[in-house]
């Protein structure tokens, strides 16, 4: 399942890139993918609520668990810290750009707007390619290191794109983590980058 | 953002209280496999549908690449070092 995974990701930007899909199924792909997540947030919901074990093991035994936004965050920049050593690139256009936390639309035009098209094409980029790391390391994660930790590289995306491989790879408690995971990080990707700006 | 957490409470609600039908098990597997490969898909037009995509990975490509590593790597050692904390302090 993850090689089709990245195989049916990367077939969506080489036909859209190469054109050879037609106008309107791209110009449609925004609603596709919304419908799309609609759909599969009722079904990781359903899951959720069959497994009633998952929720009282987070309740009574993983309460931790909600902290794990916080330790991305503080890791996130480290790492854009970091980063910005081996790079030509300022330490804080760096964070900026690793604030954007894997949303590629947001940070990418909140950067183009306050600083350069130049930086905001490195968000784009990064941010993209922090969505795609997180497709492939999702399940390896899960299964070697453990289900919390898996869900950290997929940064705000774990309220939407890669929660459905979260629930599937490290199951229904690091589920109803990752959710708010995504929901705390996506809400703080606005007040974060403009800092570094 | 609320409207994806409506959505997820609609499901929660389902599985609570919904009756447990034979074969939906299946149907739901199936259901996931489609959409989350369709979403995935589109996600990827999503990206390649910037013209200027091929420009901007060969400019910026690199740079990109090394501060998502970077970020990623990071945030997995910092987390790893708090779940085993946390793990060990209730122990």
């Amino acid at each position: 399942m993850i090689f089709l995974m990245v195989i049916f990701t990367l077939l969506g930007i080489f036909a859209a890139q190469f054109g050879i899909l037609p106008g309107g199924v791209i110009g449609q792909s925004g609603n596709i993918t919304e419908y799309s997540l609609y759909l599969l947030l009722l079904i990781v919901g359903y899951d959720i609520g069959r497994d009633k074990d998952a929720v009282m093991r987070l309740i009574t035994k993983d309460k931790f668990a909600f902290f794990v936004p916080f330790g991305t965050v503080i890791g996130t920049l480290i790492g854009g810290y970091i980063a910005s050593l081996f790079i030509n690139l300022s330490a804080n256009d760096s964070l900026a750009v690793a604030a954007g936390f894997g949303w590629y639309s947001l940070s990418a035009v909140i950067i183009t707007k306050m600083k350069s098209a130049d930086l905001g094409s490195i968000a784009f980029l990064a941010n993209v390619f922090r969505e795609l790391l997180s497709i492939l390391l999702i399940p390896i994660i899960a299964k070697r290191v453990g289900p919390y930790v898996s869900i950290v590289p997929g940064g705000a995306t774990t309220m939407d794109t890669t929660l459905p491989i979260i629930e599937k790879y490290a199951g229904e408690s690091a589920a109803i983590v990752a959710f708010a995971h995504g929901f705390i990080l996506s809400a703080l990707v606005p007040v974060i980058v403009p800092i570094f700006l | 953002m609320v409207k994806y957490l409506i959505f997820l409470s609609i499901g929660i609600l389902f599985g609570i209280f919904a009756p447990e039908i034979n074969g939906v098990k299946k149907v739901k597997s199936i259901l996931m496999s489609v959409s989350v490969l369709c979403l995935l898909f589109f996600m990827g037009v999503g990206i390649g549908k910037d013209p200027e995509l091929k420009l901007k990975i060969a400019n910026f490509g690199l740079n990109a690449l090394v501060i998502s590593s970077f970020s990623i790597l990071f945030s997995i050692i910092v987390v790893f070092i708090m779940v085993r904390a946390f793990r060990r302090h209730q122990k």
